[in-house]
């Protein structure tokens, strides 16, 4: 009897190492993504995944997003532990690390093959190569833009007509629509000018509308300690200085932002932002859209994108993928629901309703094809813009340092690190063709 | 002899006085959470309202229920702190009694070399070892799962607990151990049987500590856990209140309340247990 | 065998665990990461051996001076404060009053939630506007700071946040108190003293044992300070509250320049081990012990 039983037990046993095994046989894709939003998760998980899993039968793809803020981290652990997924949707800033440090692959034989390169915009392509070698495939990309509430403007006596695109009139009406309470309380910010985010961003944001650089193109030095980049920090100090104490507004108030609820009355924005406005902002409110200029008109793209990592064991079925991902309607709907920049050019004409019904994102849209130029690449970016650039340019608002001087430090800690960084090696991959 | 009625109403006066102060200083310590709890009850579009209301006007208990499912998936987050806590406790309470019971018991040589080098490590920043850890567990592939968060602390960094432990054991009387030995016990059955079940009150507080200290640890999972699917609750608190669309400041503290809730409970249930401890533990008795 | 003997191998048996894991997990890895920060090691590109050249840029690094400095004054502050509020609080709870339990869980209360939740509560305090704490300033007509906003403040609010939770100590001192013997208060009673002269003279040279075990600890404790400024503030504004370990955190796990990284871990157990060393030593001066070692 009890061999019995112990022969049931052995054969059961058997039978679920086999199956086990073949399950373990279909090809899984890991995805990483630190893009995401409820919606947008959604749709991968609903919409893209099933759509390419049905076309590739035997591959799975399996999502995952990562915060903003542990991104770097949880890559370059993985990359660390040889755990790498196999496609990777990551953000501006991170383009140079992933080239330099060996975690993309180049992609020029695939989009040789593909055929769809000049479908899309020219500076995208530019932003996702380096070295003349592509590395990601673009995939949406904001922009920065002053919106303005008209509704406030009237409020505060005002001429909604006003295009705040002037240096100068942005700082003055930004102190004028500063308002407080009998208390002193600050309740309406007159210009979110994102002091308390990335203010590196903002800072580089105005440098370029004053048609100042930031790094040479062999990334040999670093080109912002300029007559233009001292005229820009100061400019930022002079804003920074329109919010008197208390300096930045708190926390945000609640899950409807502060710029849609009427508390703010400019700010930067991006594309995205838009969604924004369109669920929380009250009827009533007109908003307006600026492309604020000085020396030069530009719009800075921020060129998210796409890659196949150094270590993904299927990259040609990671590139399948990715051309799923990429092609017109799935980057259409991608990009319509995010609000965001489509990569893909759309000719003198956007035909699209969707973003003709939407005035500011139609503005985004025409500046991004007529005067969009991509956001600079800066390699180790953790360490020379949100560690160096950063602590110069808070040390220079809070009047610790003038702008000359925090300008002067940074570049001369920018040259250093970079010529460290060429000693490395880690820009060889530019000379190597 | 002091008048009986004078010092009577004196009594009373000094009475008063002394619940005065201390409920005063209750309330001072209470009001945060109040807070806590006011702004999970606000509704969304009333939060940080000015001029500031301790009480909201309407009482949101559904904030929680949306808090805990609907925004993110703190059910699988609490599945994982149970069970990385729960495996914690159980190795901490197991592998420190036993380790204790030689530090205490059992005569060995360099027994108290090692016990010194024990307590040496109570004084070792966690960060000297964390580096190097960090590197050989991610050559070992162990990054993103949960040995790292267990396998230091239970064997080799227990040094708390086992330190605790032993002076517990050196309360107990050798007579028993004397006793047992006669009617021919092993060392591991004395162990087992006769000291183990006396222990409970230590094993207590060795367990509601490392309840503690795991159920909020928020450094080692932050290093080692990637995937949002293995998170425990103080990762998933700090990834929601990361979050890109607005922050819901009344559903963060909701969640913030009910991760606290266990911690409370545990800690109103076993009160008794840790004062005991801490009197042992600290060396102030025997 | 002899008795003495199965007993020793016993004893290394069940000591084994900790043994082992104590090798694995402490030994090897303190000399291990004494050699990495002889390396550039930035995982895993550069592995290159610098000798000390990594202690000599930390002897350069402006952020290191910082970070160090951020992390003394936090100690300097918040361990003393911390021990006196938990003294105070231990004898306020060591009353005979009825309900004092009660009591005791709502002082200890505090000091249950930690880590994220806790920094989380406190971020929503210290809100310059909304939040409760320059609210209750208000009602003093005080005109409370921007707290975590403005560099001198920020180290503040996190002291004065760490003092909340001081009732955690409570536990220890309540128990030392309750070991001094009543009739040490007896007798001073009837030789005429006052309350103030019982506390200088019994309960504080008394408690000064456990005093000491929580000075130990808490510097300990205290210069491994993280979570806070992690969630809270990021280590601004203008690293106001860049603490040493969210420094060496941020330069090992996100620049990841491990061979930097362990190098600074290096010196923060060097000074951690001179202070305790100098609390020691210094501890035969004002530490009273009842009865001497035997």
């Amino acid at each position: 009897m009890r061999r019995f039983y112990f022969s049931v037990l052995l054969i059961s046993l058997i039978v679920l190492l086999l199956t086990f095994n073949n399950v373990v046989e279909a090809v899984t894709l890991k995805f990483w993504t630190g893009h995401g939003s409820p919606e947008m998760d959604k749709w991968f998980d609903e919409v893209l995944i099933p759509q390419f899993e049905k076309s590739h039968s035997g591959v799975k793809v399996e999502r995952l997003r990562i915060p903003w803020g542990e991104f770097n981290e949880k890559i370059m652990t993985a990359f660390a532990a040889g755990t790498a997924p196999d496609i990777i949707f990551s953000g501006t800033e991170q383009i140079a690390d992933e080239v330099f440090k060996g975690l993309a692959r180049p992609l020029d034989e695939y989009i040789k093959k593909w055929g769809q390169y000049r479908d899309f915009n020219p500076m995208a392509w530019k932003h996702e190569s380096i070295g003349g070698r592509i590395y990601r495939v673009p995939v949406h990309m904001s922009s920065r833009a002053l919106m303005y509430n008209k509704t406030i403007f009237k409020e505060a006596g005002l001429n909604p007509n006003i295009v705040p695109e002037k240096w100068e009139q942005i700082a003055e009406l930004a102190k004028k629509l500063n308002l407080r309470d009998d208390k002193g309380n600050l309740i309406r910010l007159g210009a979110d000018l994102w002091f308390n985010h990335a203010f590196c961003q903002g800072f580089l944001y105005f440098l370029y509308q004053n048609k100042g650089k930031v790094i040479a193109d062999d990334f040999s030095k670093s080109l912002f300690n300029s007559k233009e980049g001292i005229e820009t920090l100061k400019y930022f100090v002079e804003l920074f200085d329109t919010l008197t104490p208390p300096n930045l507004p708190g926390l945000p108030t609640g899950p409807i932002p502060n710029f849609a609820a009427g508390k703010i009355a400019m700010a930067i924005n991006t594309p995205q932002g838009i969604f924004d406005l369109e669920k929380y902002a009250p009827k009533e409110f007109e908003f307006g859209i600026a492309f604020p200029y000085r020396k030069a008109r530009v719009i800075q793209l921020y060129v998210n994108g796409i890659f196949i990592t150094t270590q993904s064991k299927y990259p040609d079925l990671a590139w399948e993928f990715i051309k799923t991902f990429v092609s017109p309607d799935n980057l259409k709907a991608y990009n319509n629901m995010y609000r965001t920049i489509n990569p893909r050019k759309y000719g003198k004409e956007i035909d699209d309703p969707f973003i003709t019904q939407r005035p500011l994102l139609q503005a985004f849209y025409i500046q991004a094809q007529k005067i969009g130029v991509p956001y600079p690449i800066i390699p180790n970016y953790g360490t020379l813009q949100n560690r160096i650039l950063h602590d110069n340019i808070e040390a220079a608002l809070y009047k610790k340092i003038t702008p000359e001087q925090a300008l002067e430090d940074a570049a001369k800690k920018w040259d250093d690190t970079l010529k460290e960084l060429a000693k490395e090696g880690v820009f060889n991959i530019l000379k190597a063709k | 002899m002091k008048q009986k009625s004078s010092s009577k109403w004196q009594g009373m006066l000094l009475l008063t006085l002394k619940y005065i102060v201390l409920i005063i200083g209750a309330i001072l310590f209470l009001l945060p959470f109040l807070f806590m709890l006011s702004m999970s009850l606000t509704d969304s579009h009333e939060l940080f309202q000015i001029p500031f209301r301790l009480i909201p006007r309407s009482l949101n208990w559904l904030n929680y229920k949306e808090a805990w499912t609907e925004n993110y998936p703190f059910n699988l987050f609490l599945k994982n702190t149970i069970f990385v806590t729960g495996i914690f406790i159980l190795g901490q309470v197991t592998v420190c009694s036993l380790v204790a019971y030689s530090f205490a018991r059992l005569r060995w040589r360099g027994r108290n070399l090692l016990f010194t080098v024990l307590l040496s490590t109570l004084m070792l920043p966690a960060q000297v070892v964390i580096i190097p850890q960090f590197i050989y567990f991610s050559k070992l592939g162990w990054v993103n799962t949960y040995y790292p968060l267990l396998i230091p602390w239970i064997f080799g960094r227990g040094a708390f607990p086992i330190f605790l432990l032993r002076q517990f054991y050196m309360t107990i009387p050798l007579d028993l151990d004397e006793a047992a030995k006669i009617d021919g016990a092993t060392y591991f059955q004395i162990y087992y049987k006769i000291l183990l079940p006396l222990l409970k009150p230590a094993l207590g507080v060795v367990a509601i500590n490392g309840f503690m200290f795991q159920w909020n640890n928020f450094f080692e999972p932050l290093i080692y856990i990637n995937e949002k699917a293995k998170f425990t609750l103080a990762l998933g608190l700090r990834m929601f209140q990361a979050g890109e669309f607005g922050t819901y400041w009344n559903f963060l503290m909701a969640d913030s309340v009910l991760v606290a809730l266990p911690c409370f409970i545990i800690f109103f249930l076993f009160q008794k247990y840790l004062v005991q401890g801490t009197i042992i533990g600290g060396g102030l008795k025997g | 065998m002899k008795e003495i003997q199965r007993e020793e191998i016993y004893g290394y048996l069940f000591v084994s665990p900790w043994l082992i894991g104590y090798i694995l997990f402490i030994a090897f890895p303190v000399v291990y990461s004494l050699v990495i920060s002889l390396y550039k090691y930035t995982l895993p590109f550069t592995i290159k051996f610098t000798g000390f050249s990594n202690y000599k840029e930390i002897f350069y690094d402006p952020l290191f001076r910082t970070a160090l400095y951020n992390t003394a004054y936090y100690t300097i502050l918040a361990v003393p404060l911390g021990i006196i509020a938990s003294i105070i609080i231990a004898l306020i709870l060591n009353m005979k009053l009825k309900g004092i339990s009660y009591f005791r869980t709502i002082y200890y209360m505090p000091a249950v939630i930690s880590g994220v939740a806790v920094s989380l509560l406190w971020l929503v305090l210290l809100d310059p506007s909304s939040g409760l704490i320059n609210y209750l300033l208000s009602l003093l007509h005080i005109r409370g700071p921007v707290w975590l906003q403005d560099p001198k403040w920020a180290k503040p609010a996190l002291i004065i946040m760490s003092l909340w939770q001081s009732g955690g100590n409570m536990i220890i001192y309540l128990a030392g108190l309750q070991q001094i013997p009543e009739q040490l208060y007896e007798a001073a009673t009837i030789d005429g003293a006052n309350s103030w002269y019982k506390f200088w003279r019994i309960t504080l040279p008394l408690l000064t044992p456990t005093i000491f075990l929580s000075l130990v600890l808490s510097i300990i404790g205290s210069f491994q300070i993280f979570t806070q400024a992690y969630i809270m503030t990021g280590g601004g504004p203008l690293n106001s509250t860049l603490f040493y370990v969210l420094y060496l955190y941020q330069k090992g796990f996100q620049s990841f320049e491990m061979g930097y990284a362990s190098a600074l871990a290096w010196i923060l157990f060097v000074v951690v081990l001179v202070l305790t060393i100098i609390v020691f030593k210094t501890s035969w001066r004002w530490v009273y012990y009842e009865a001497e070692v035997k």
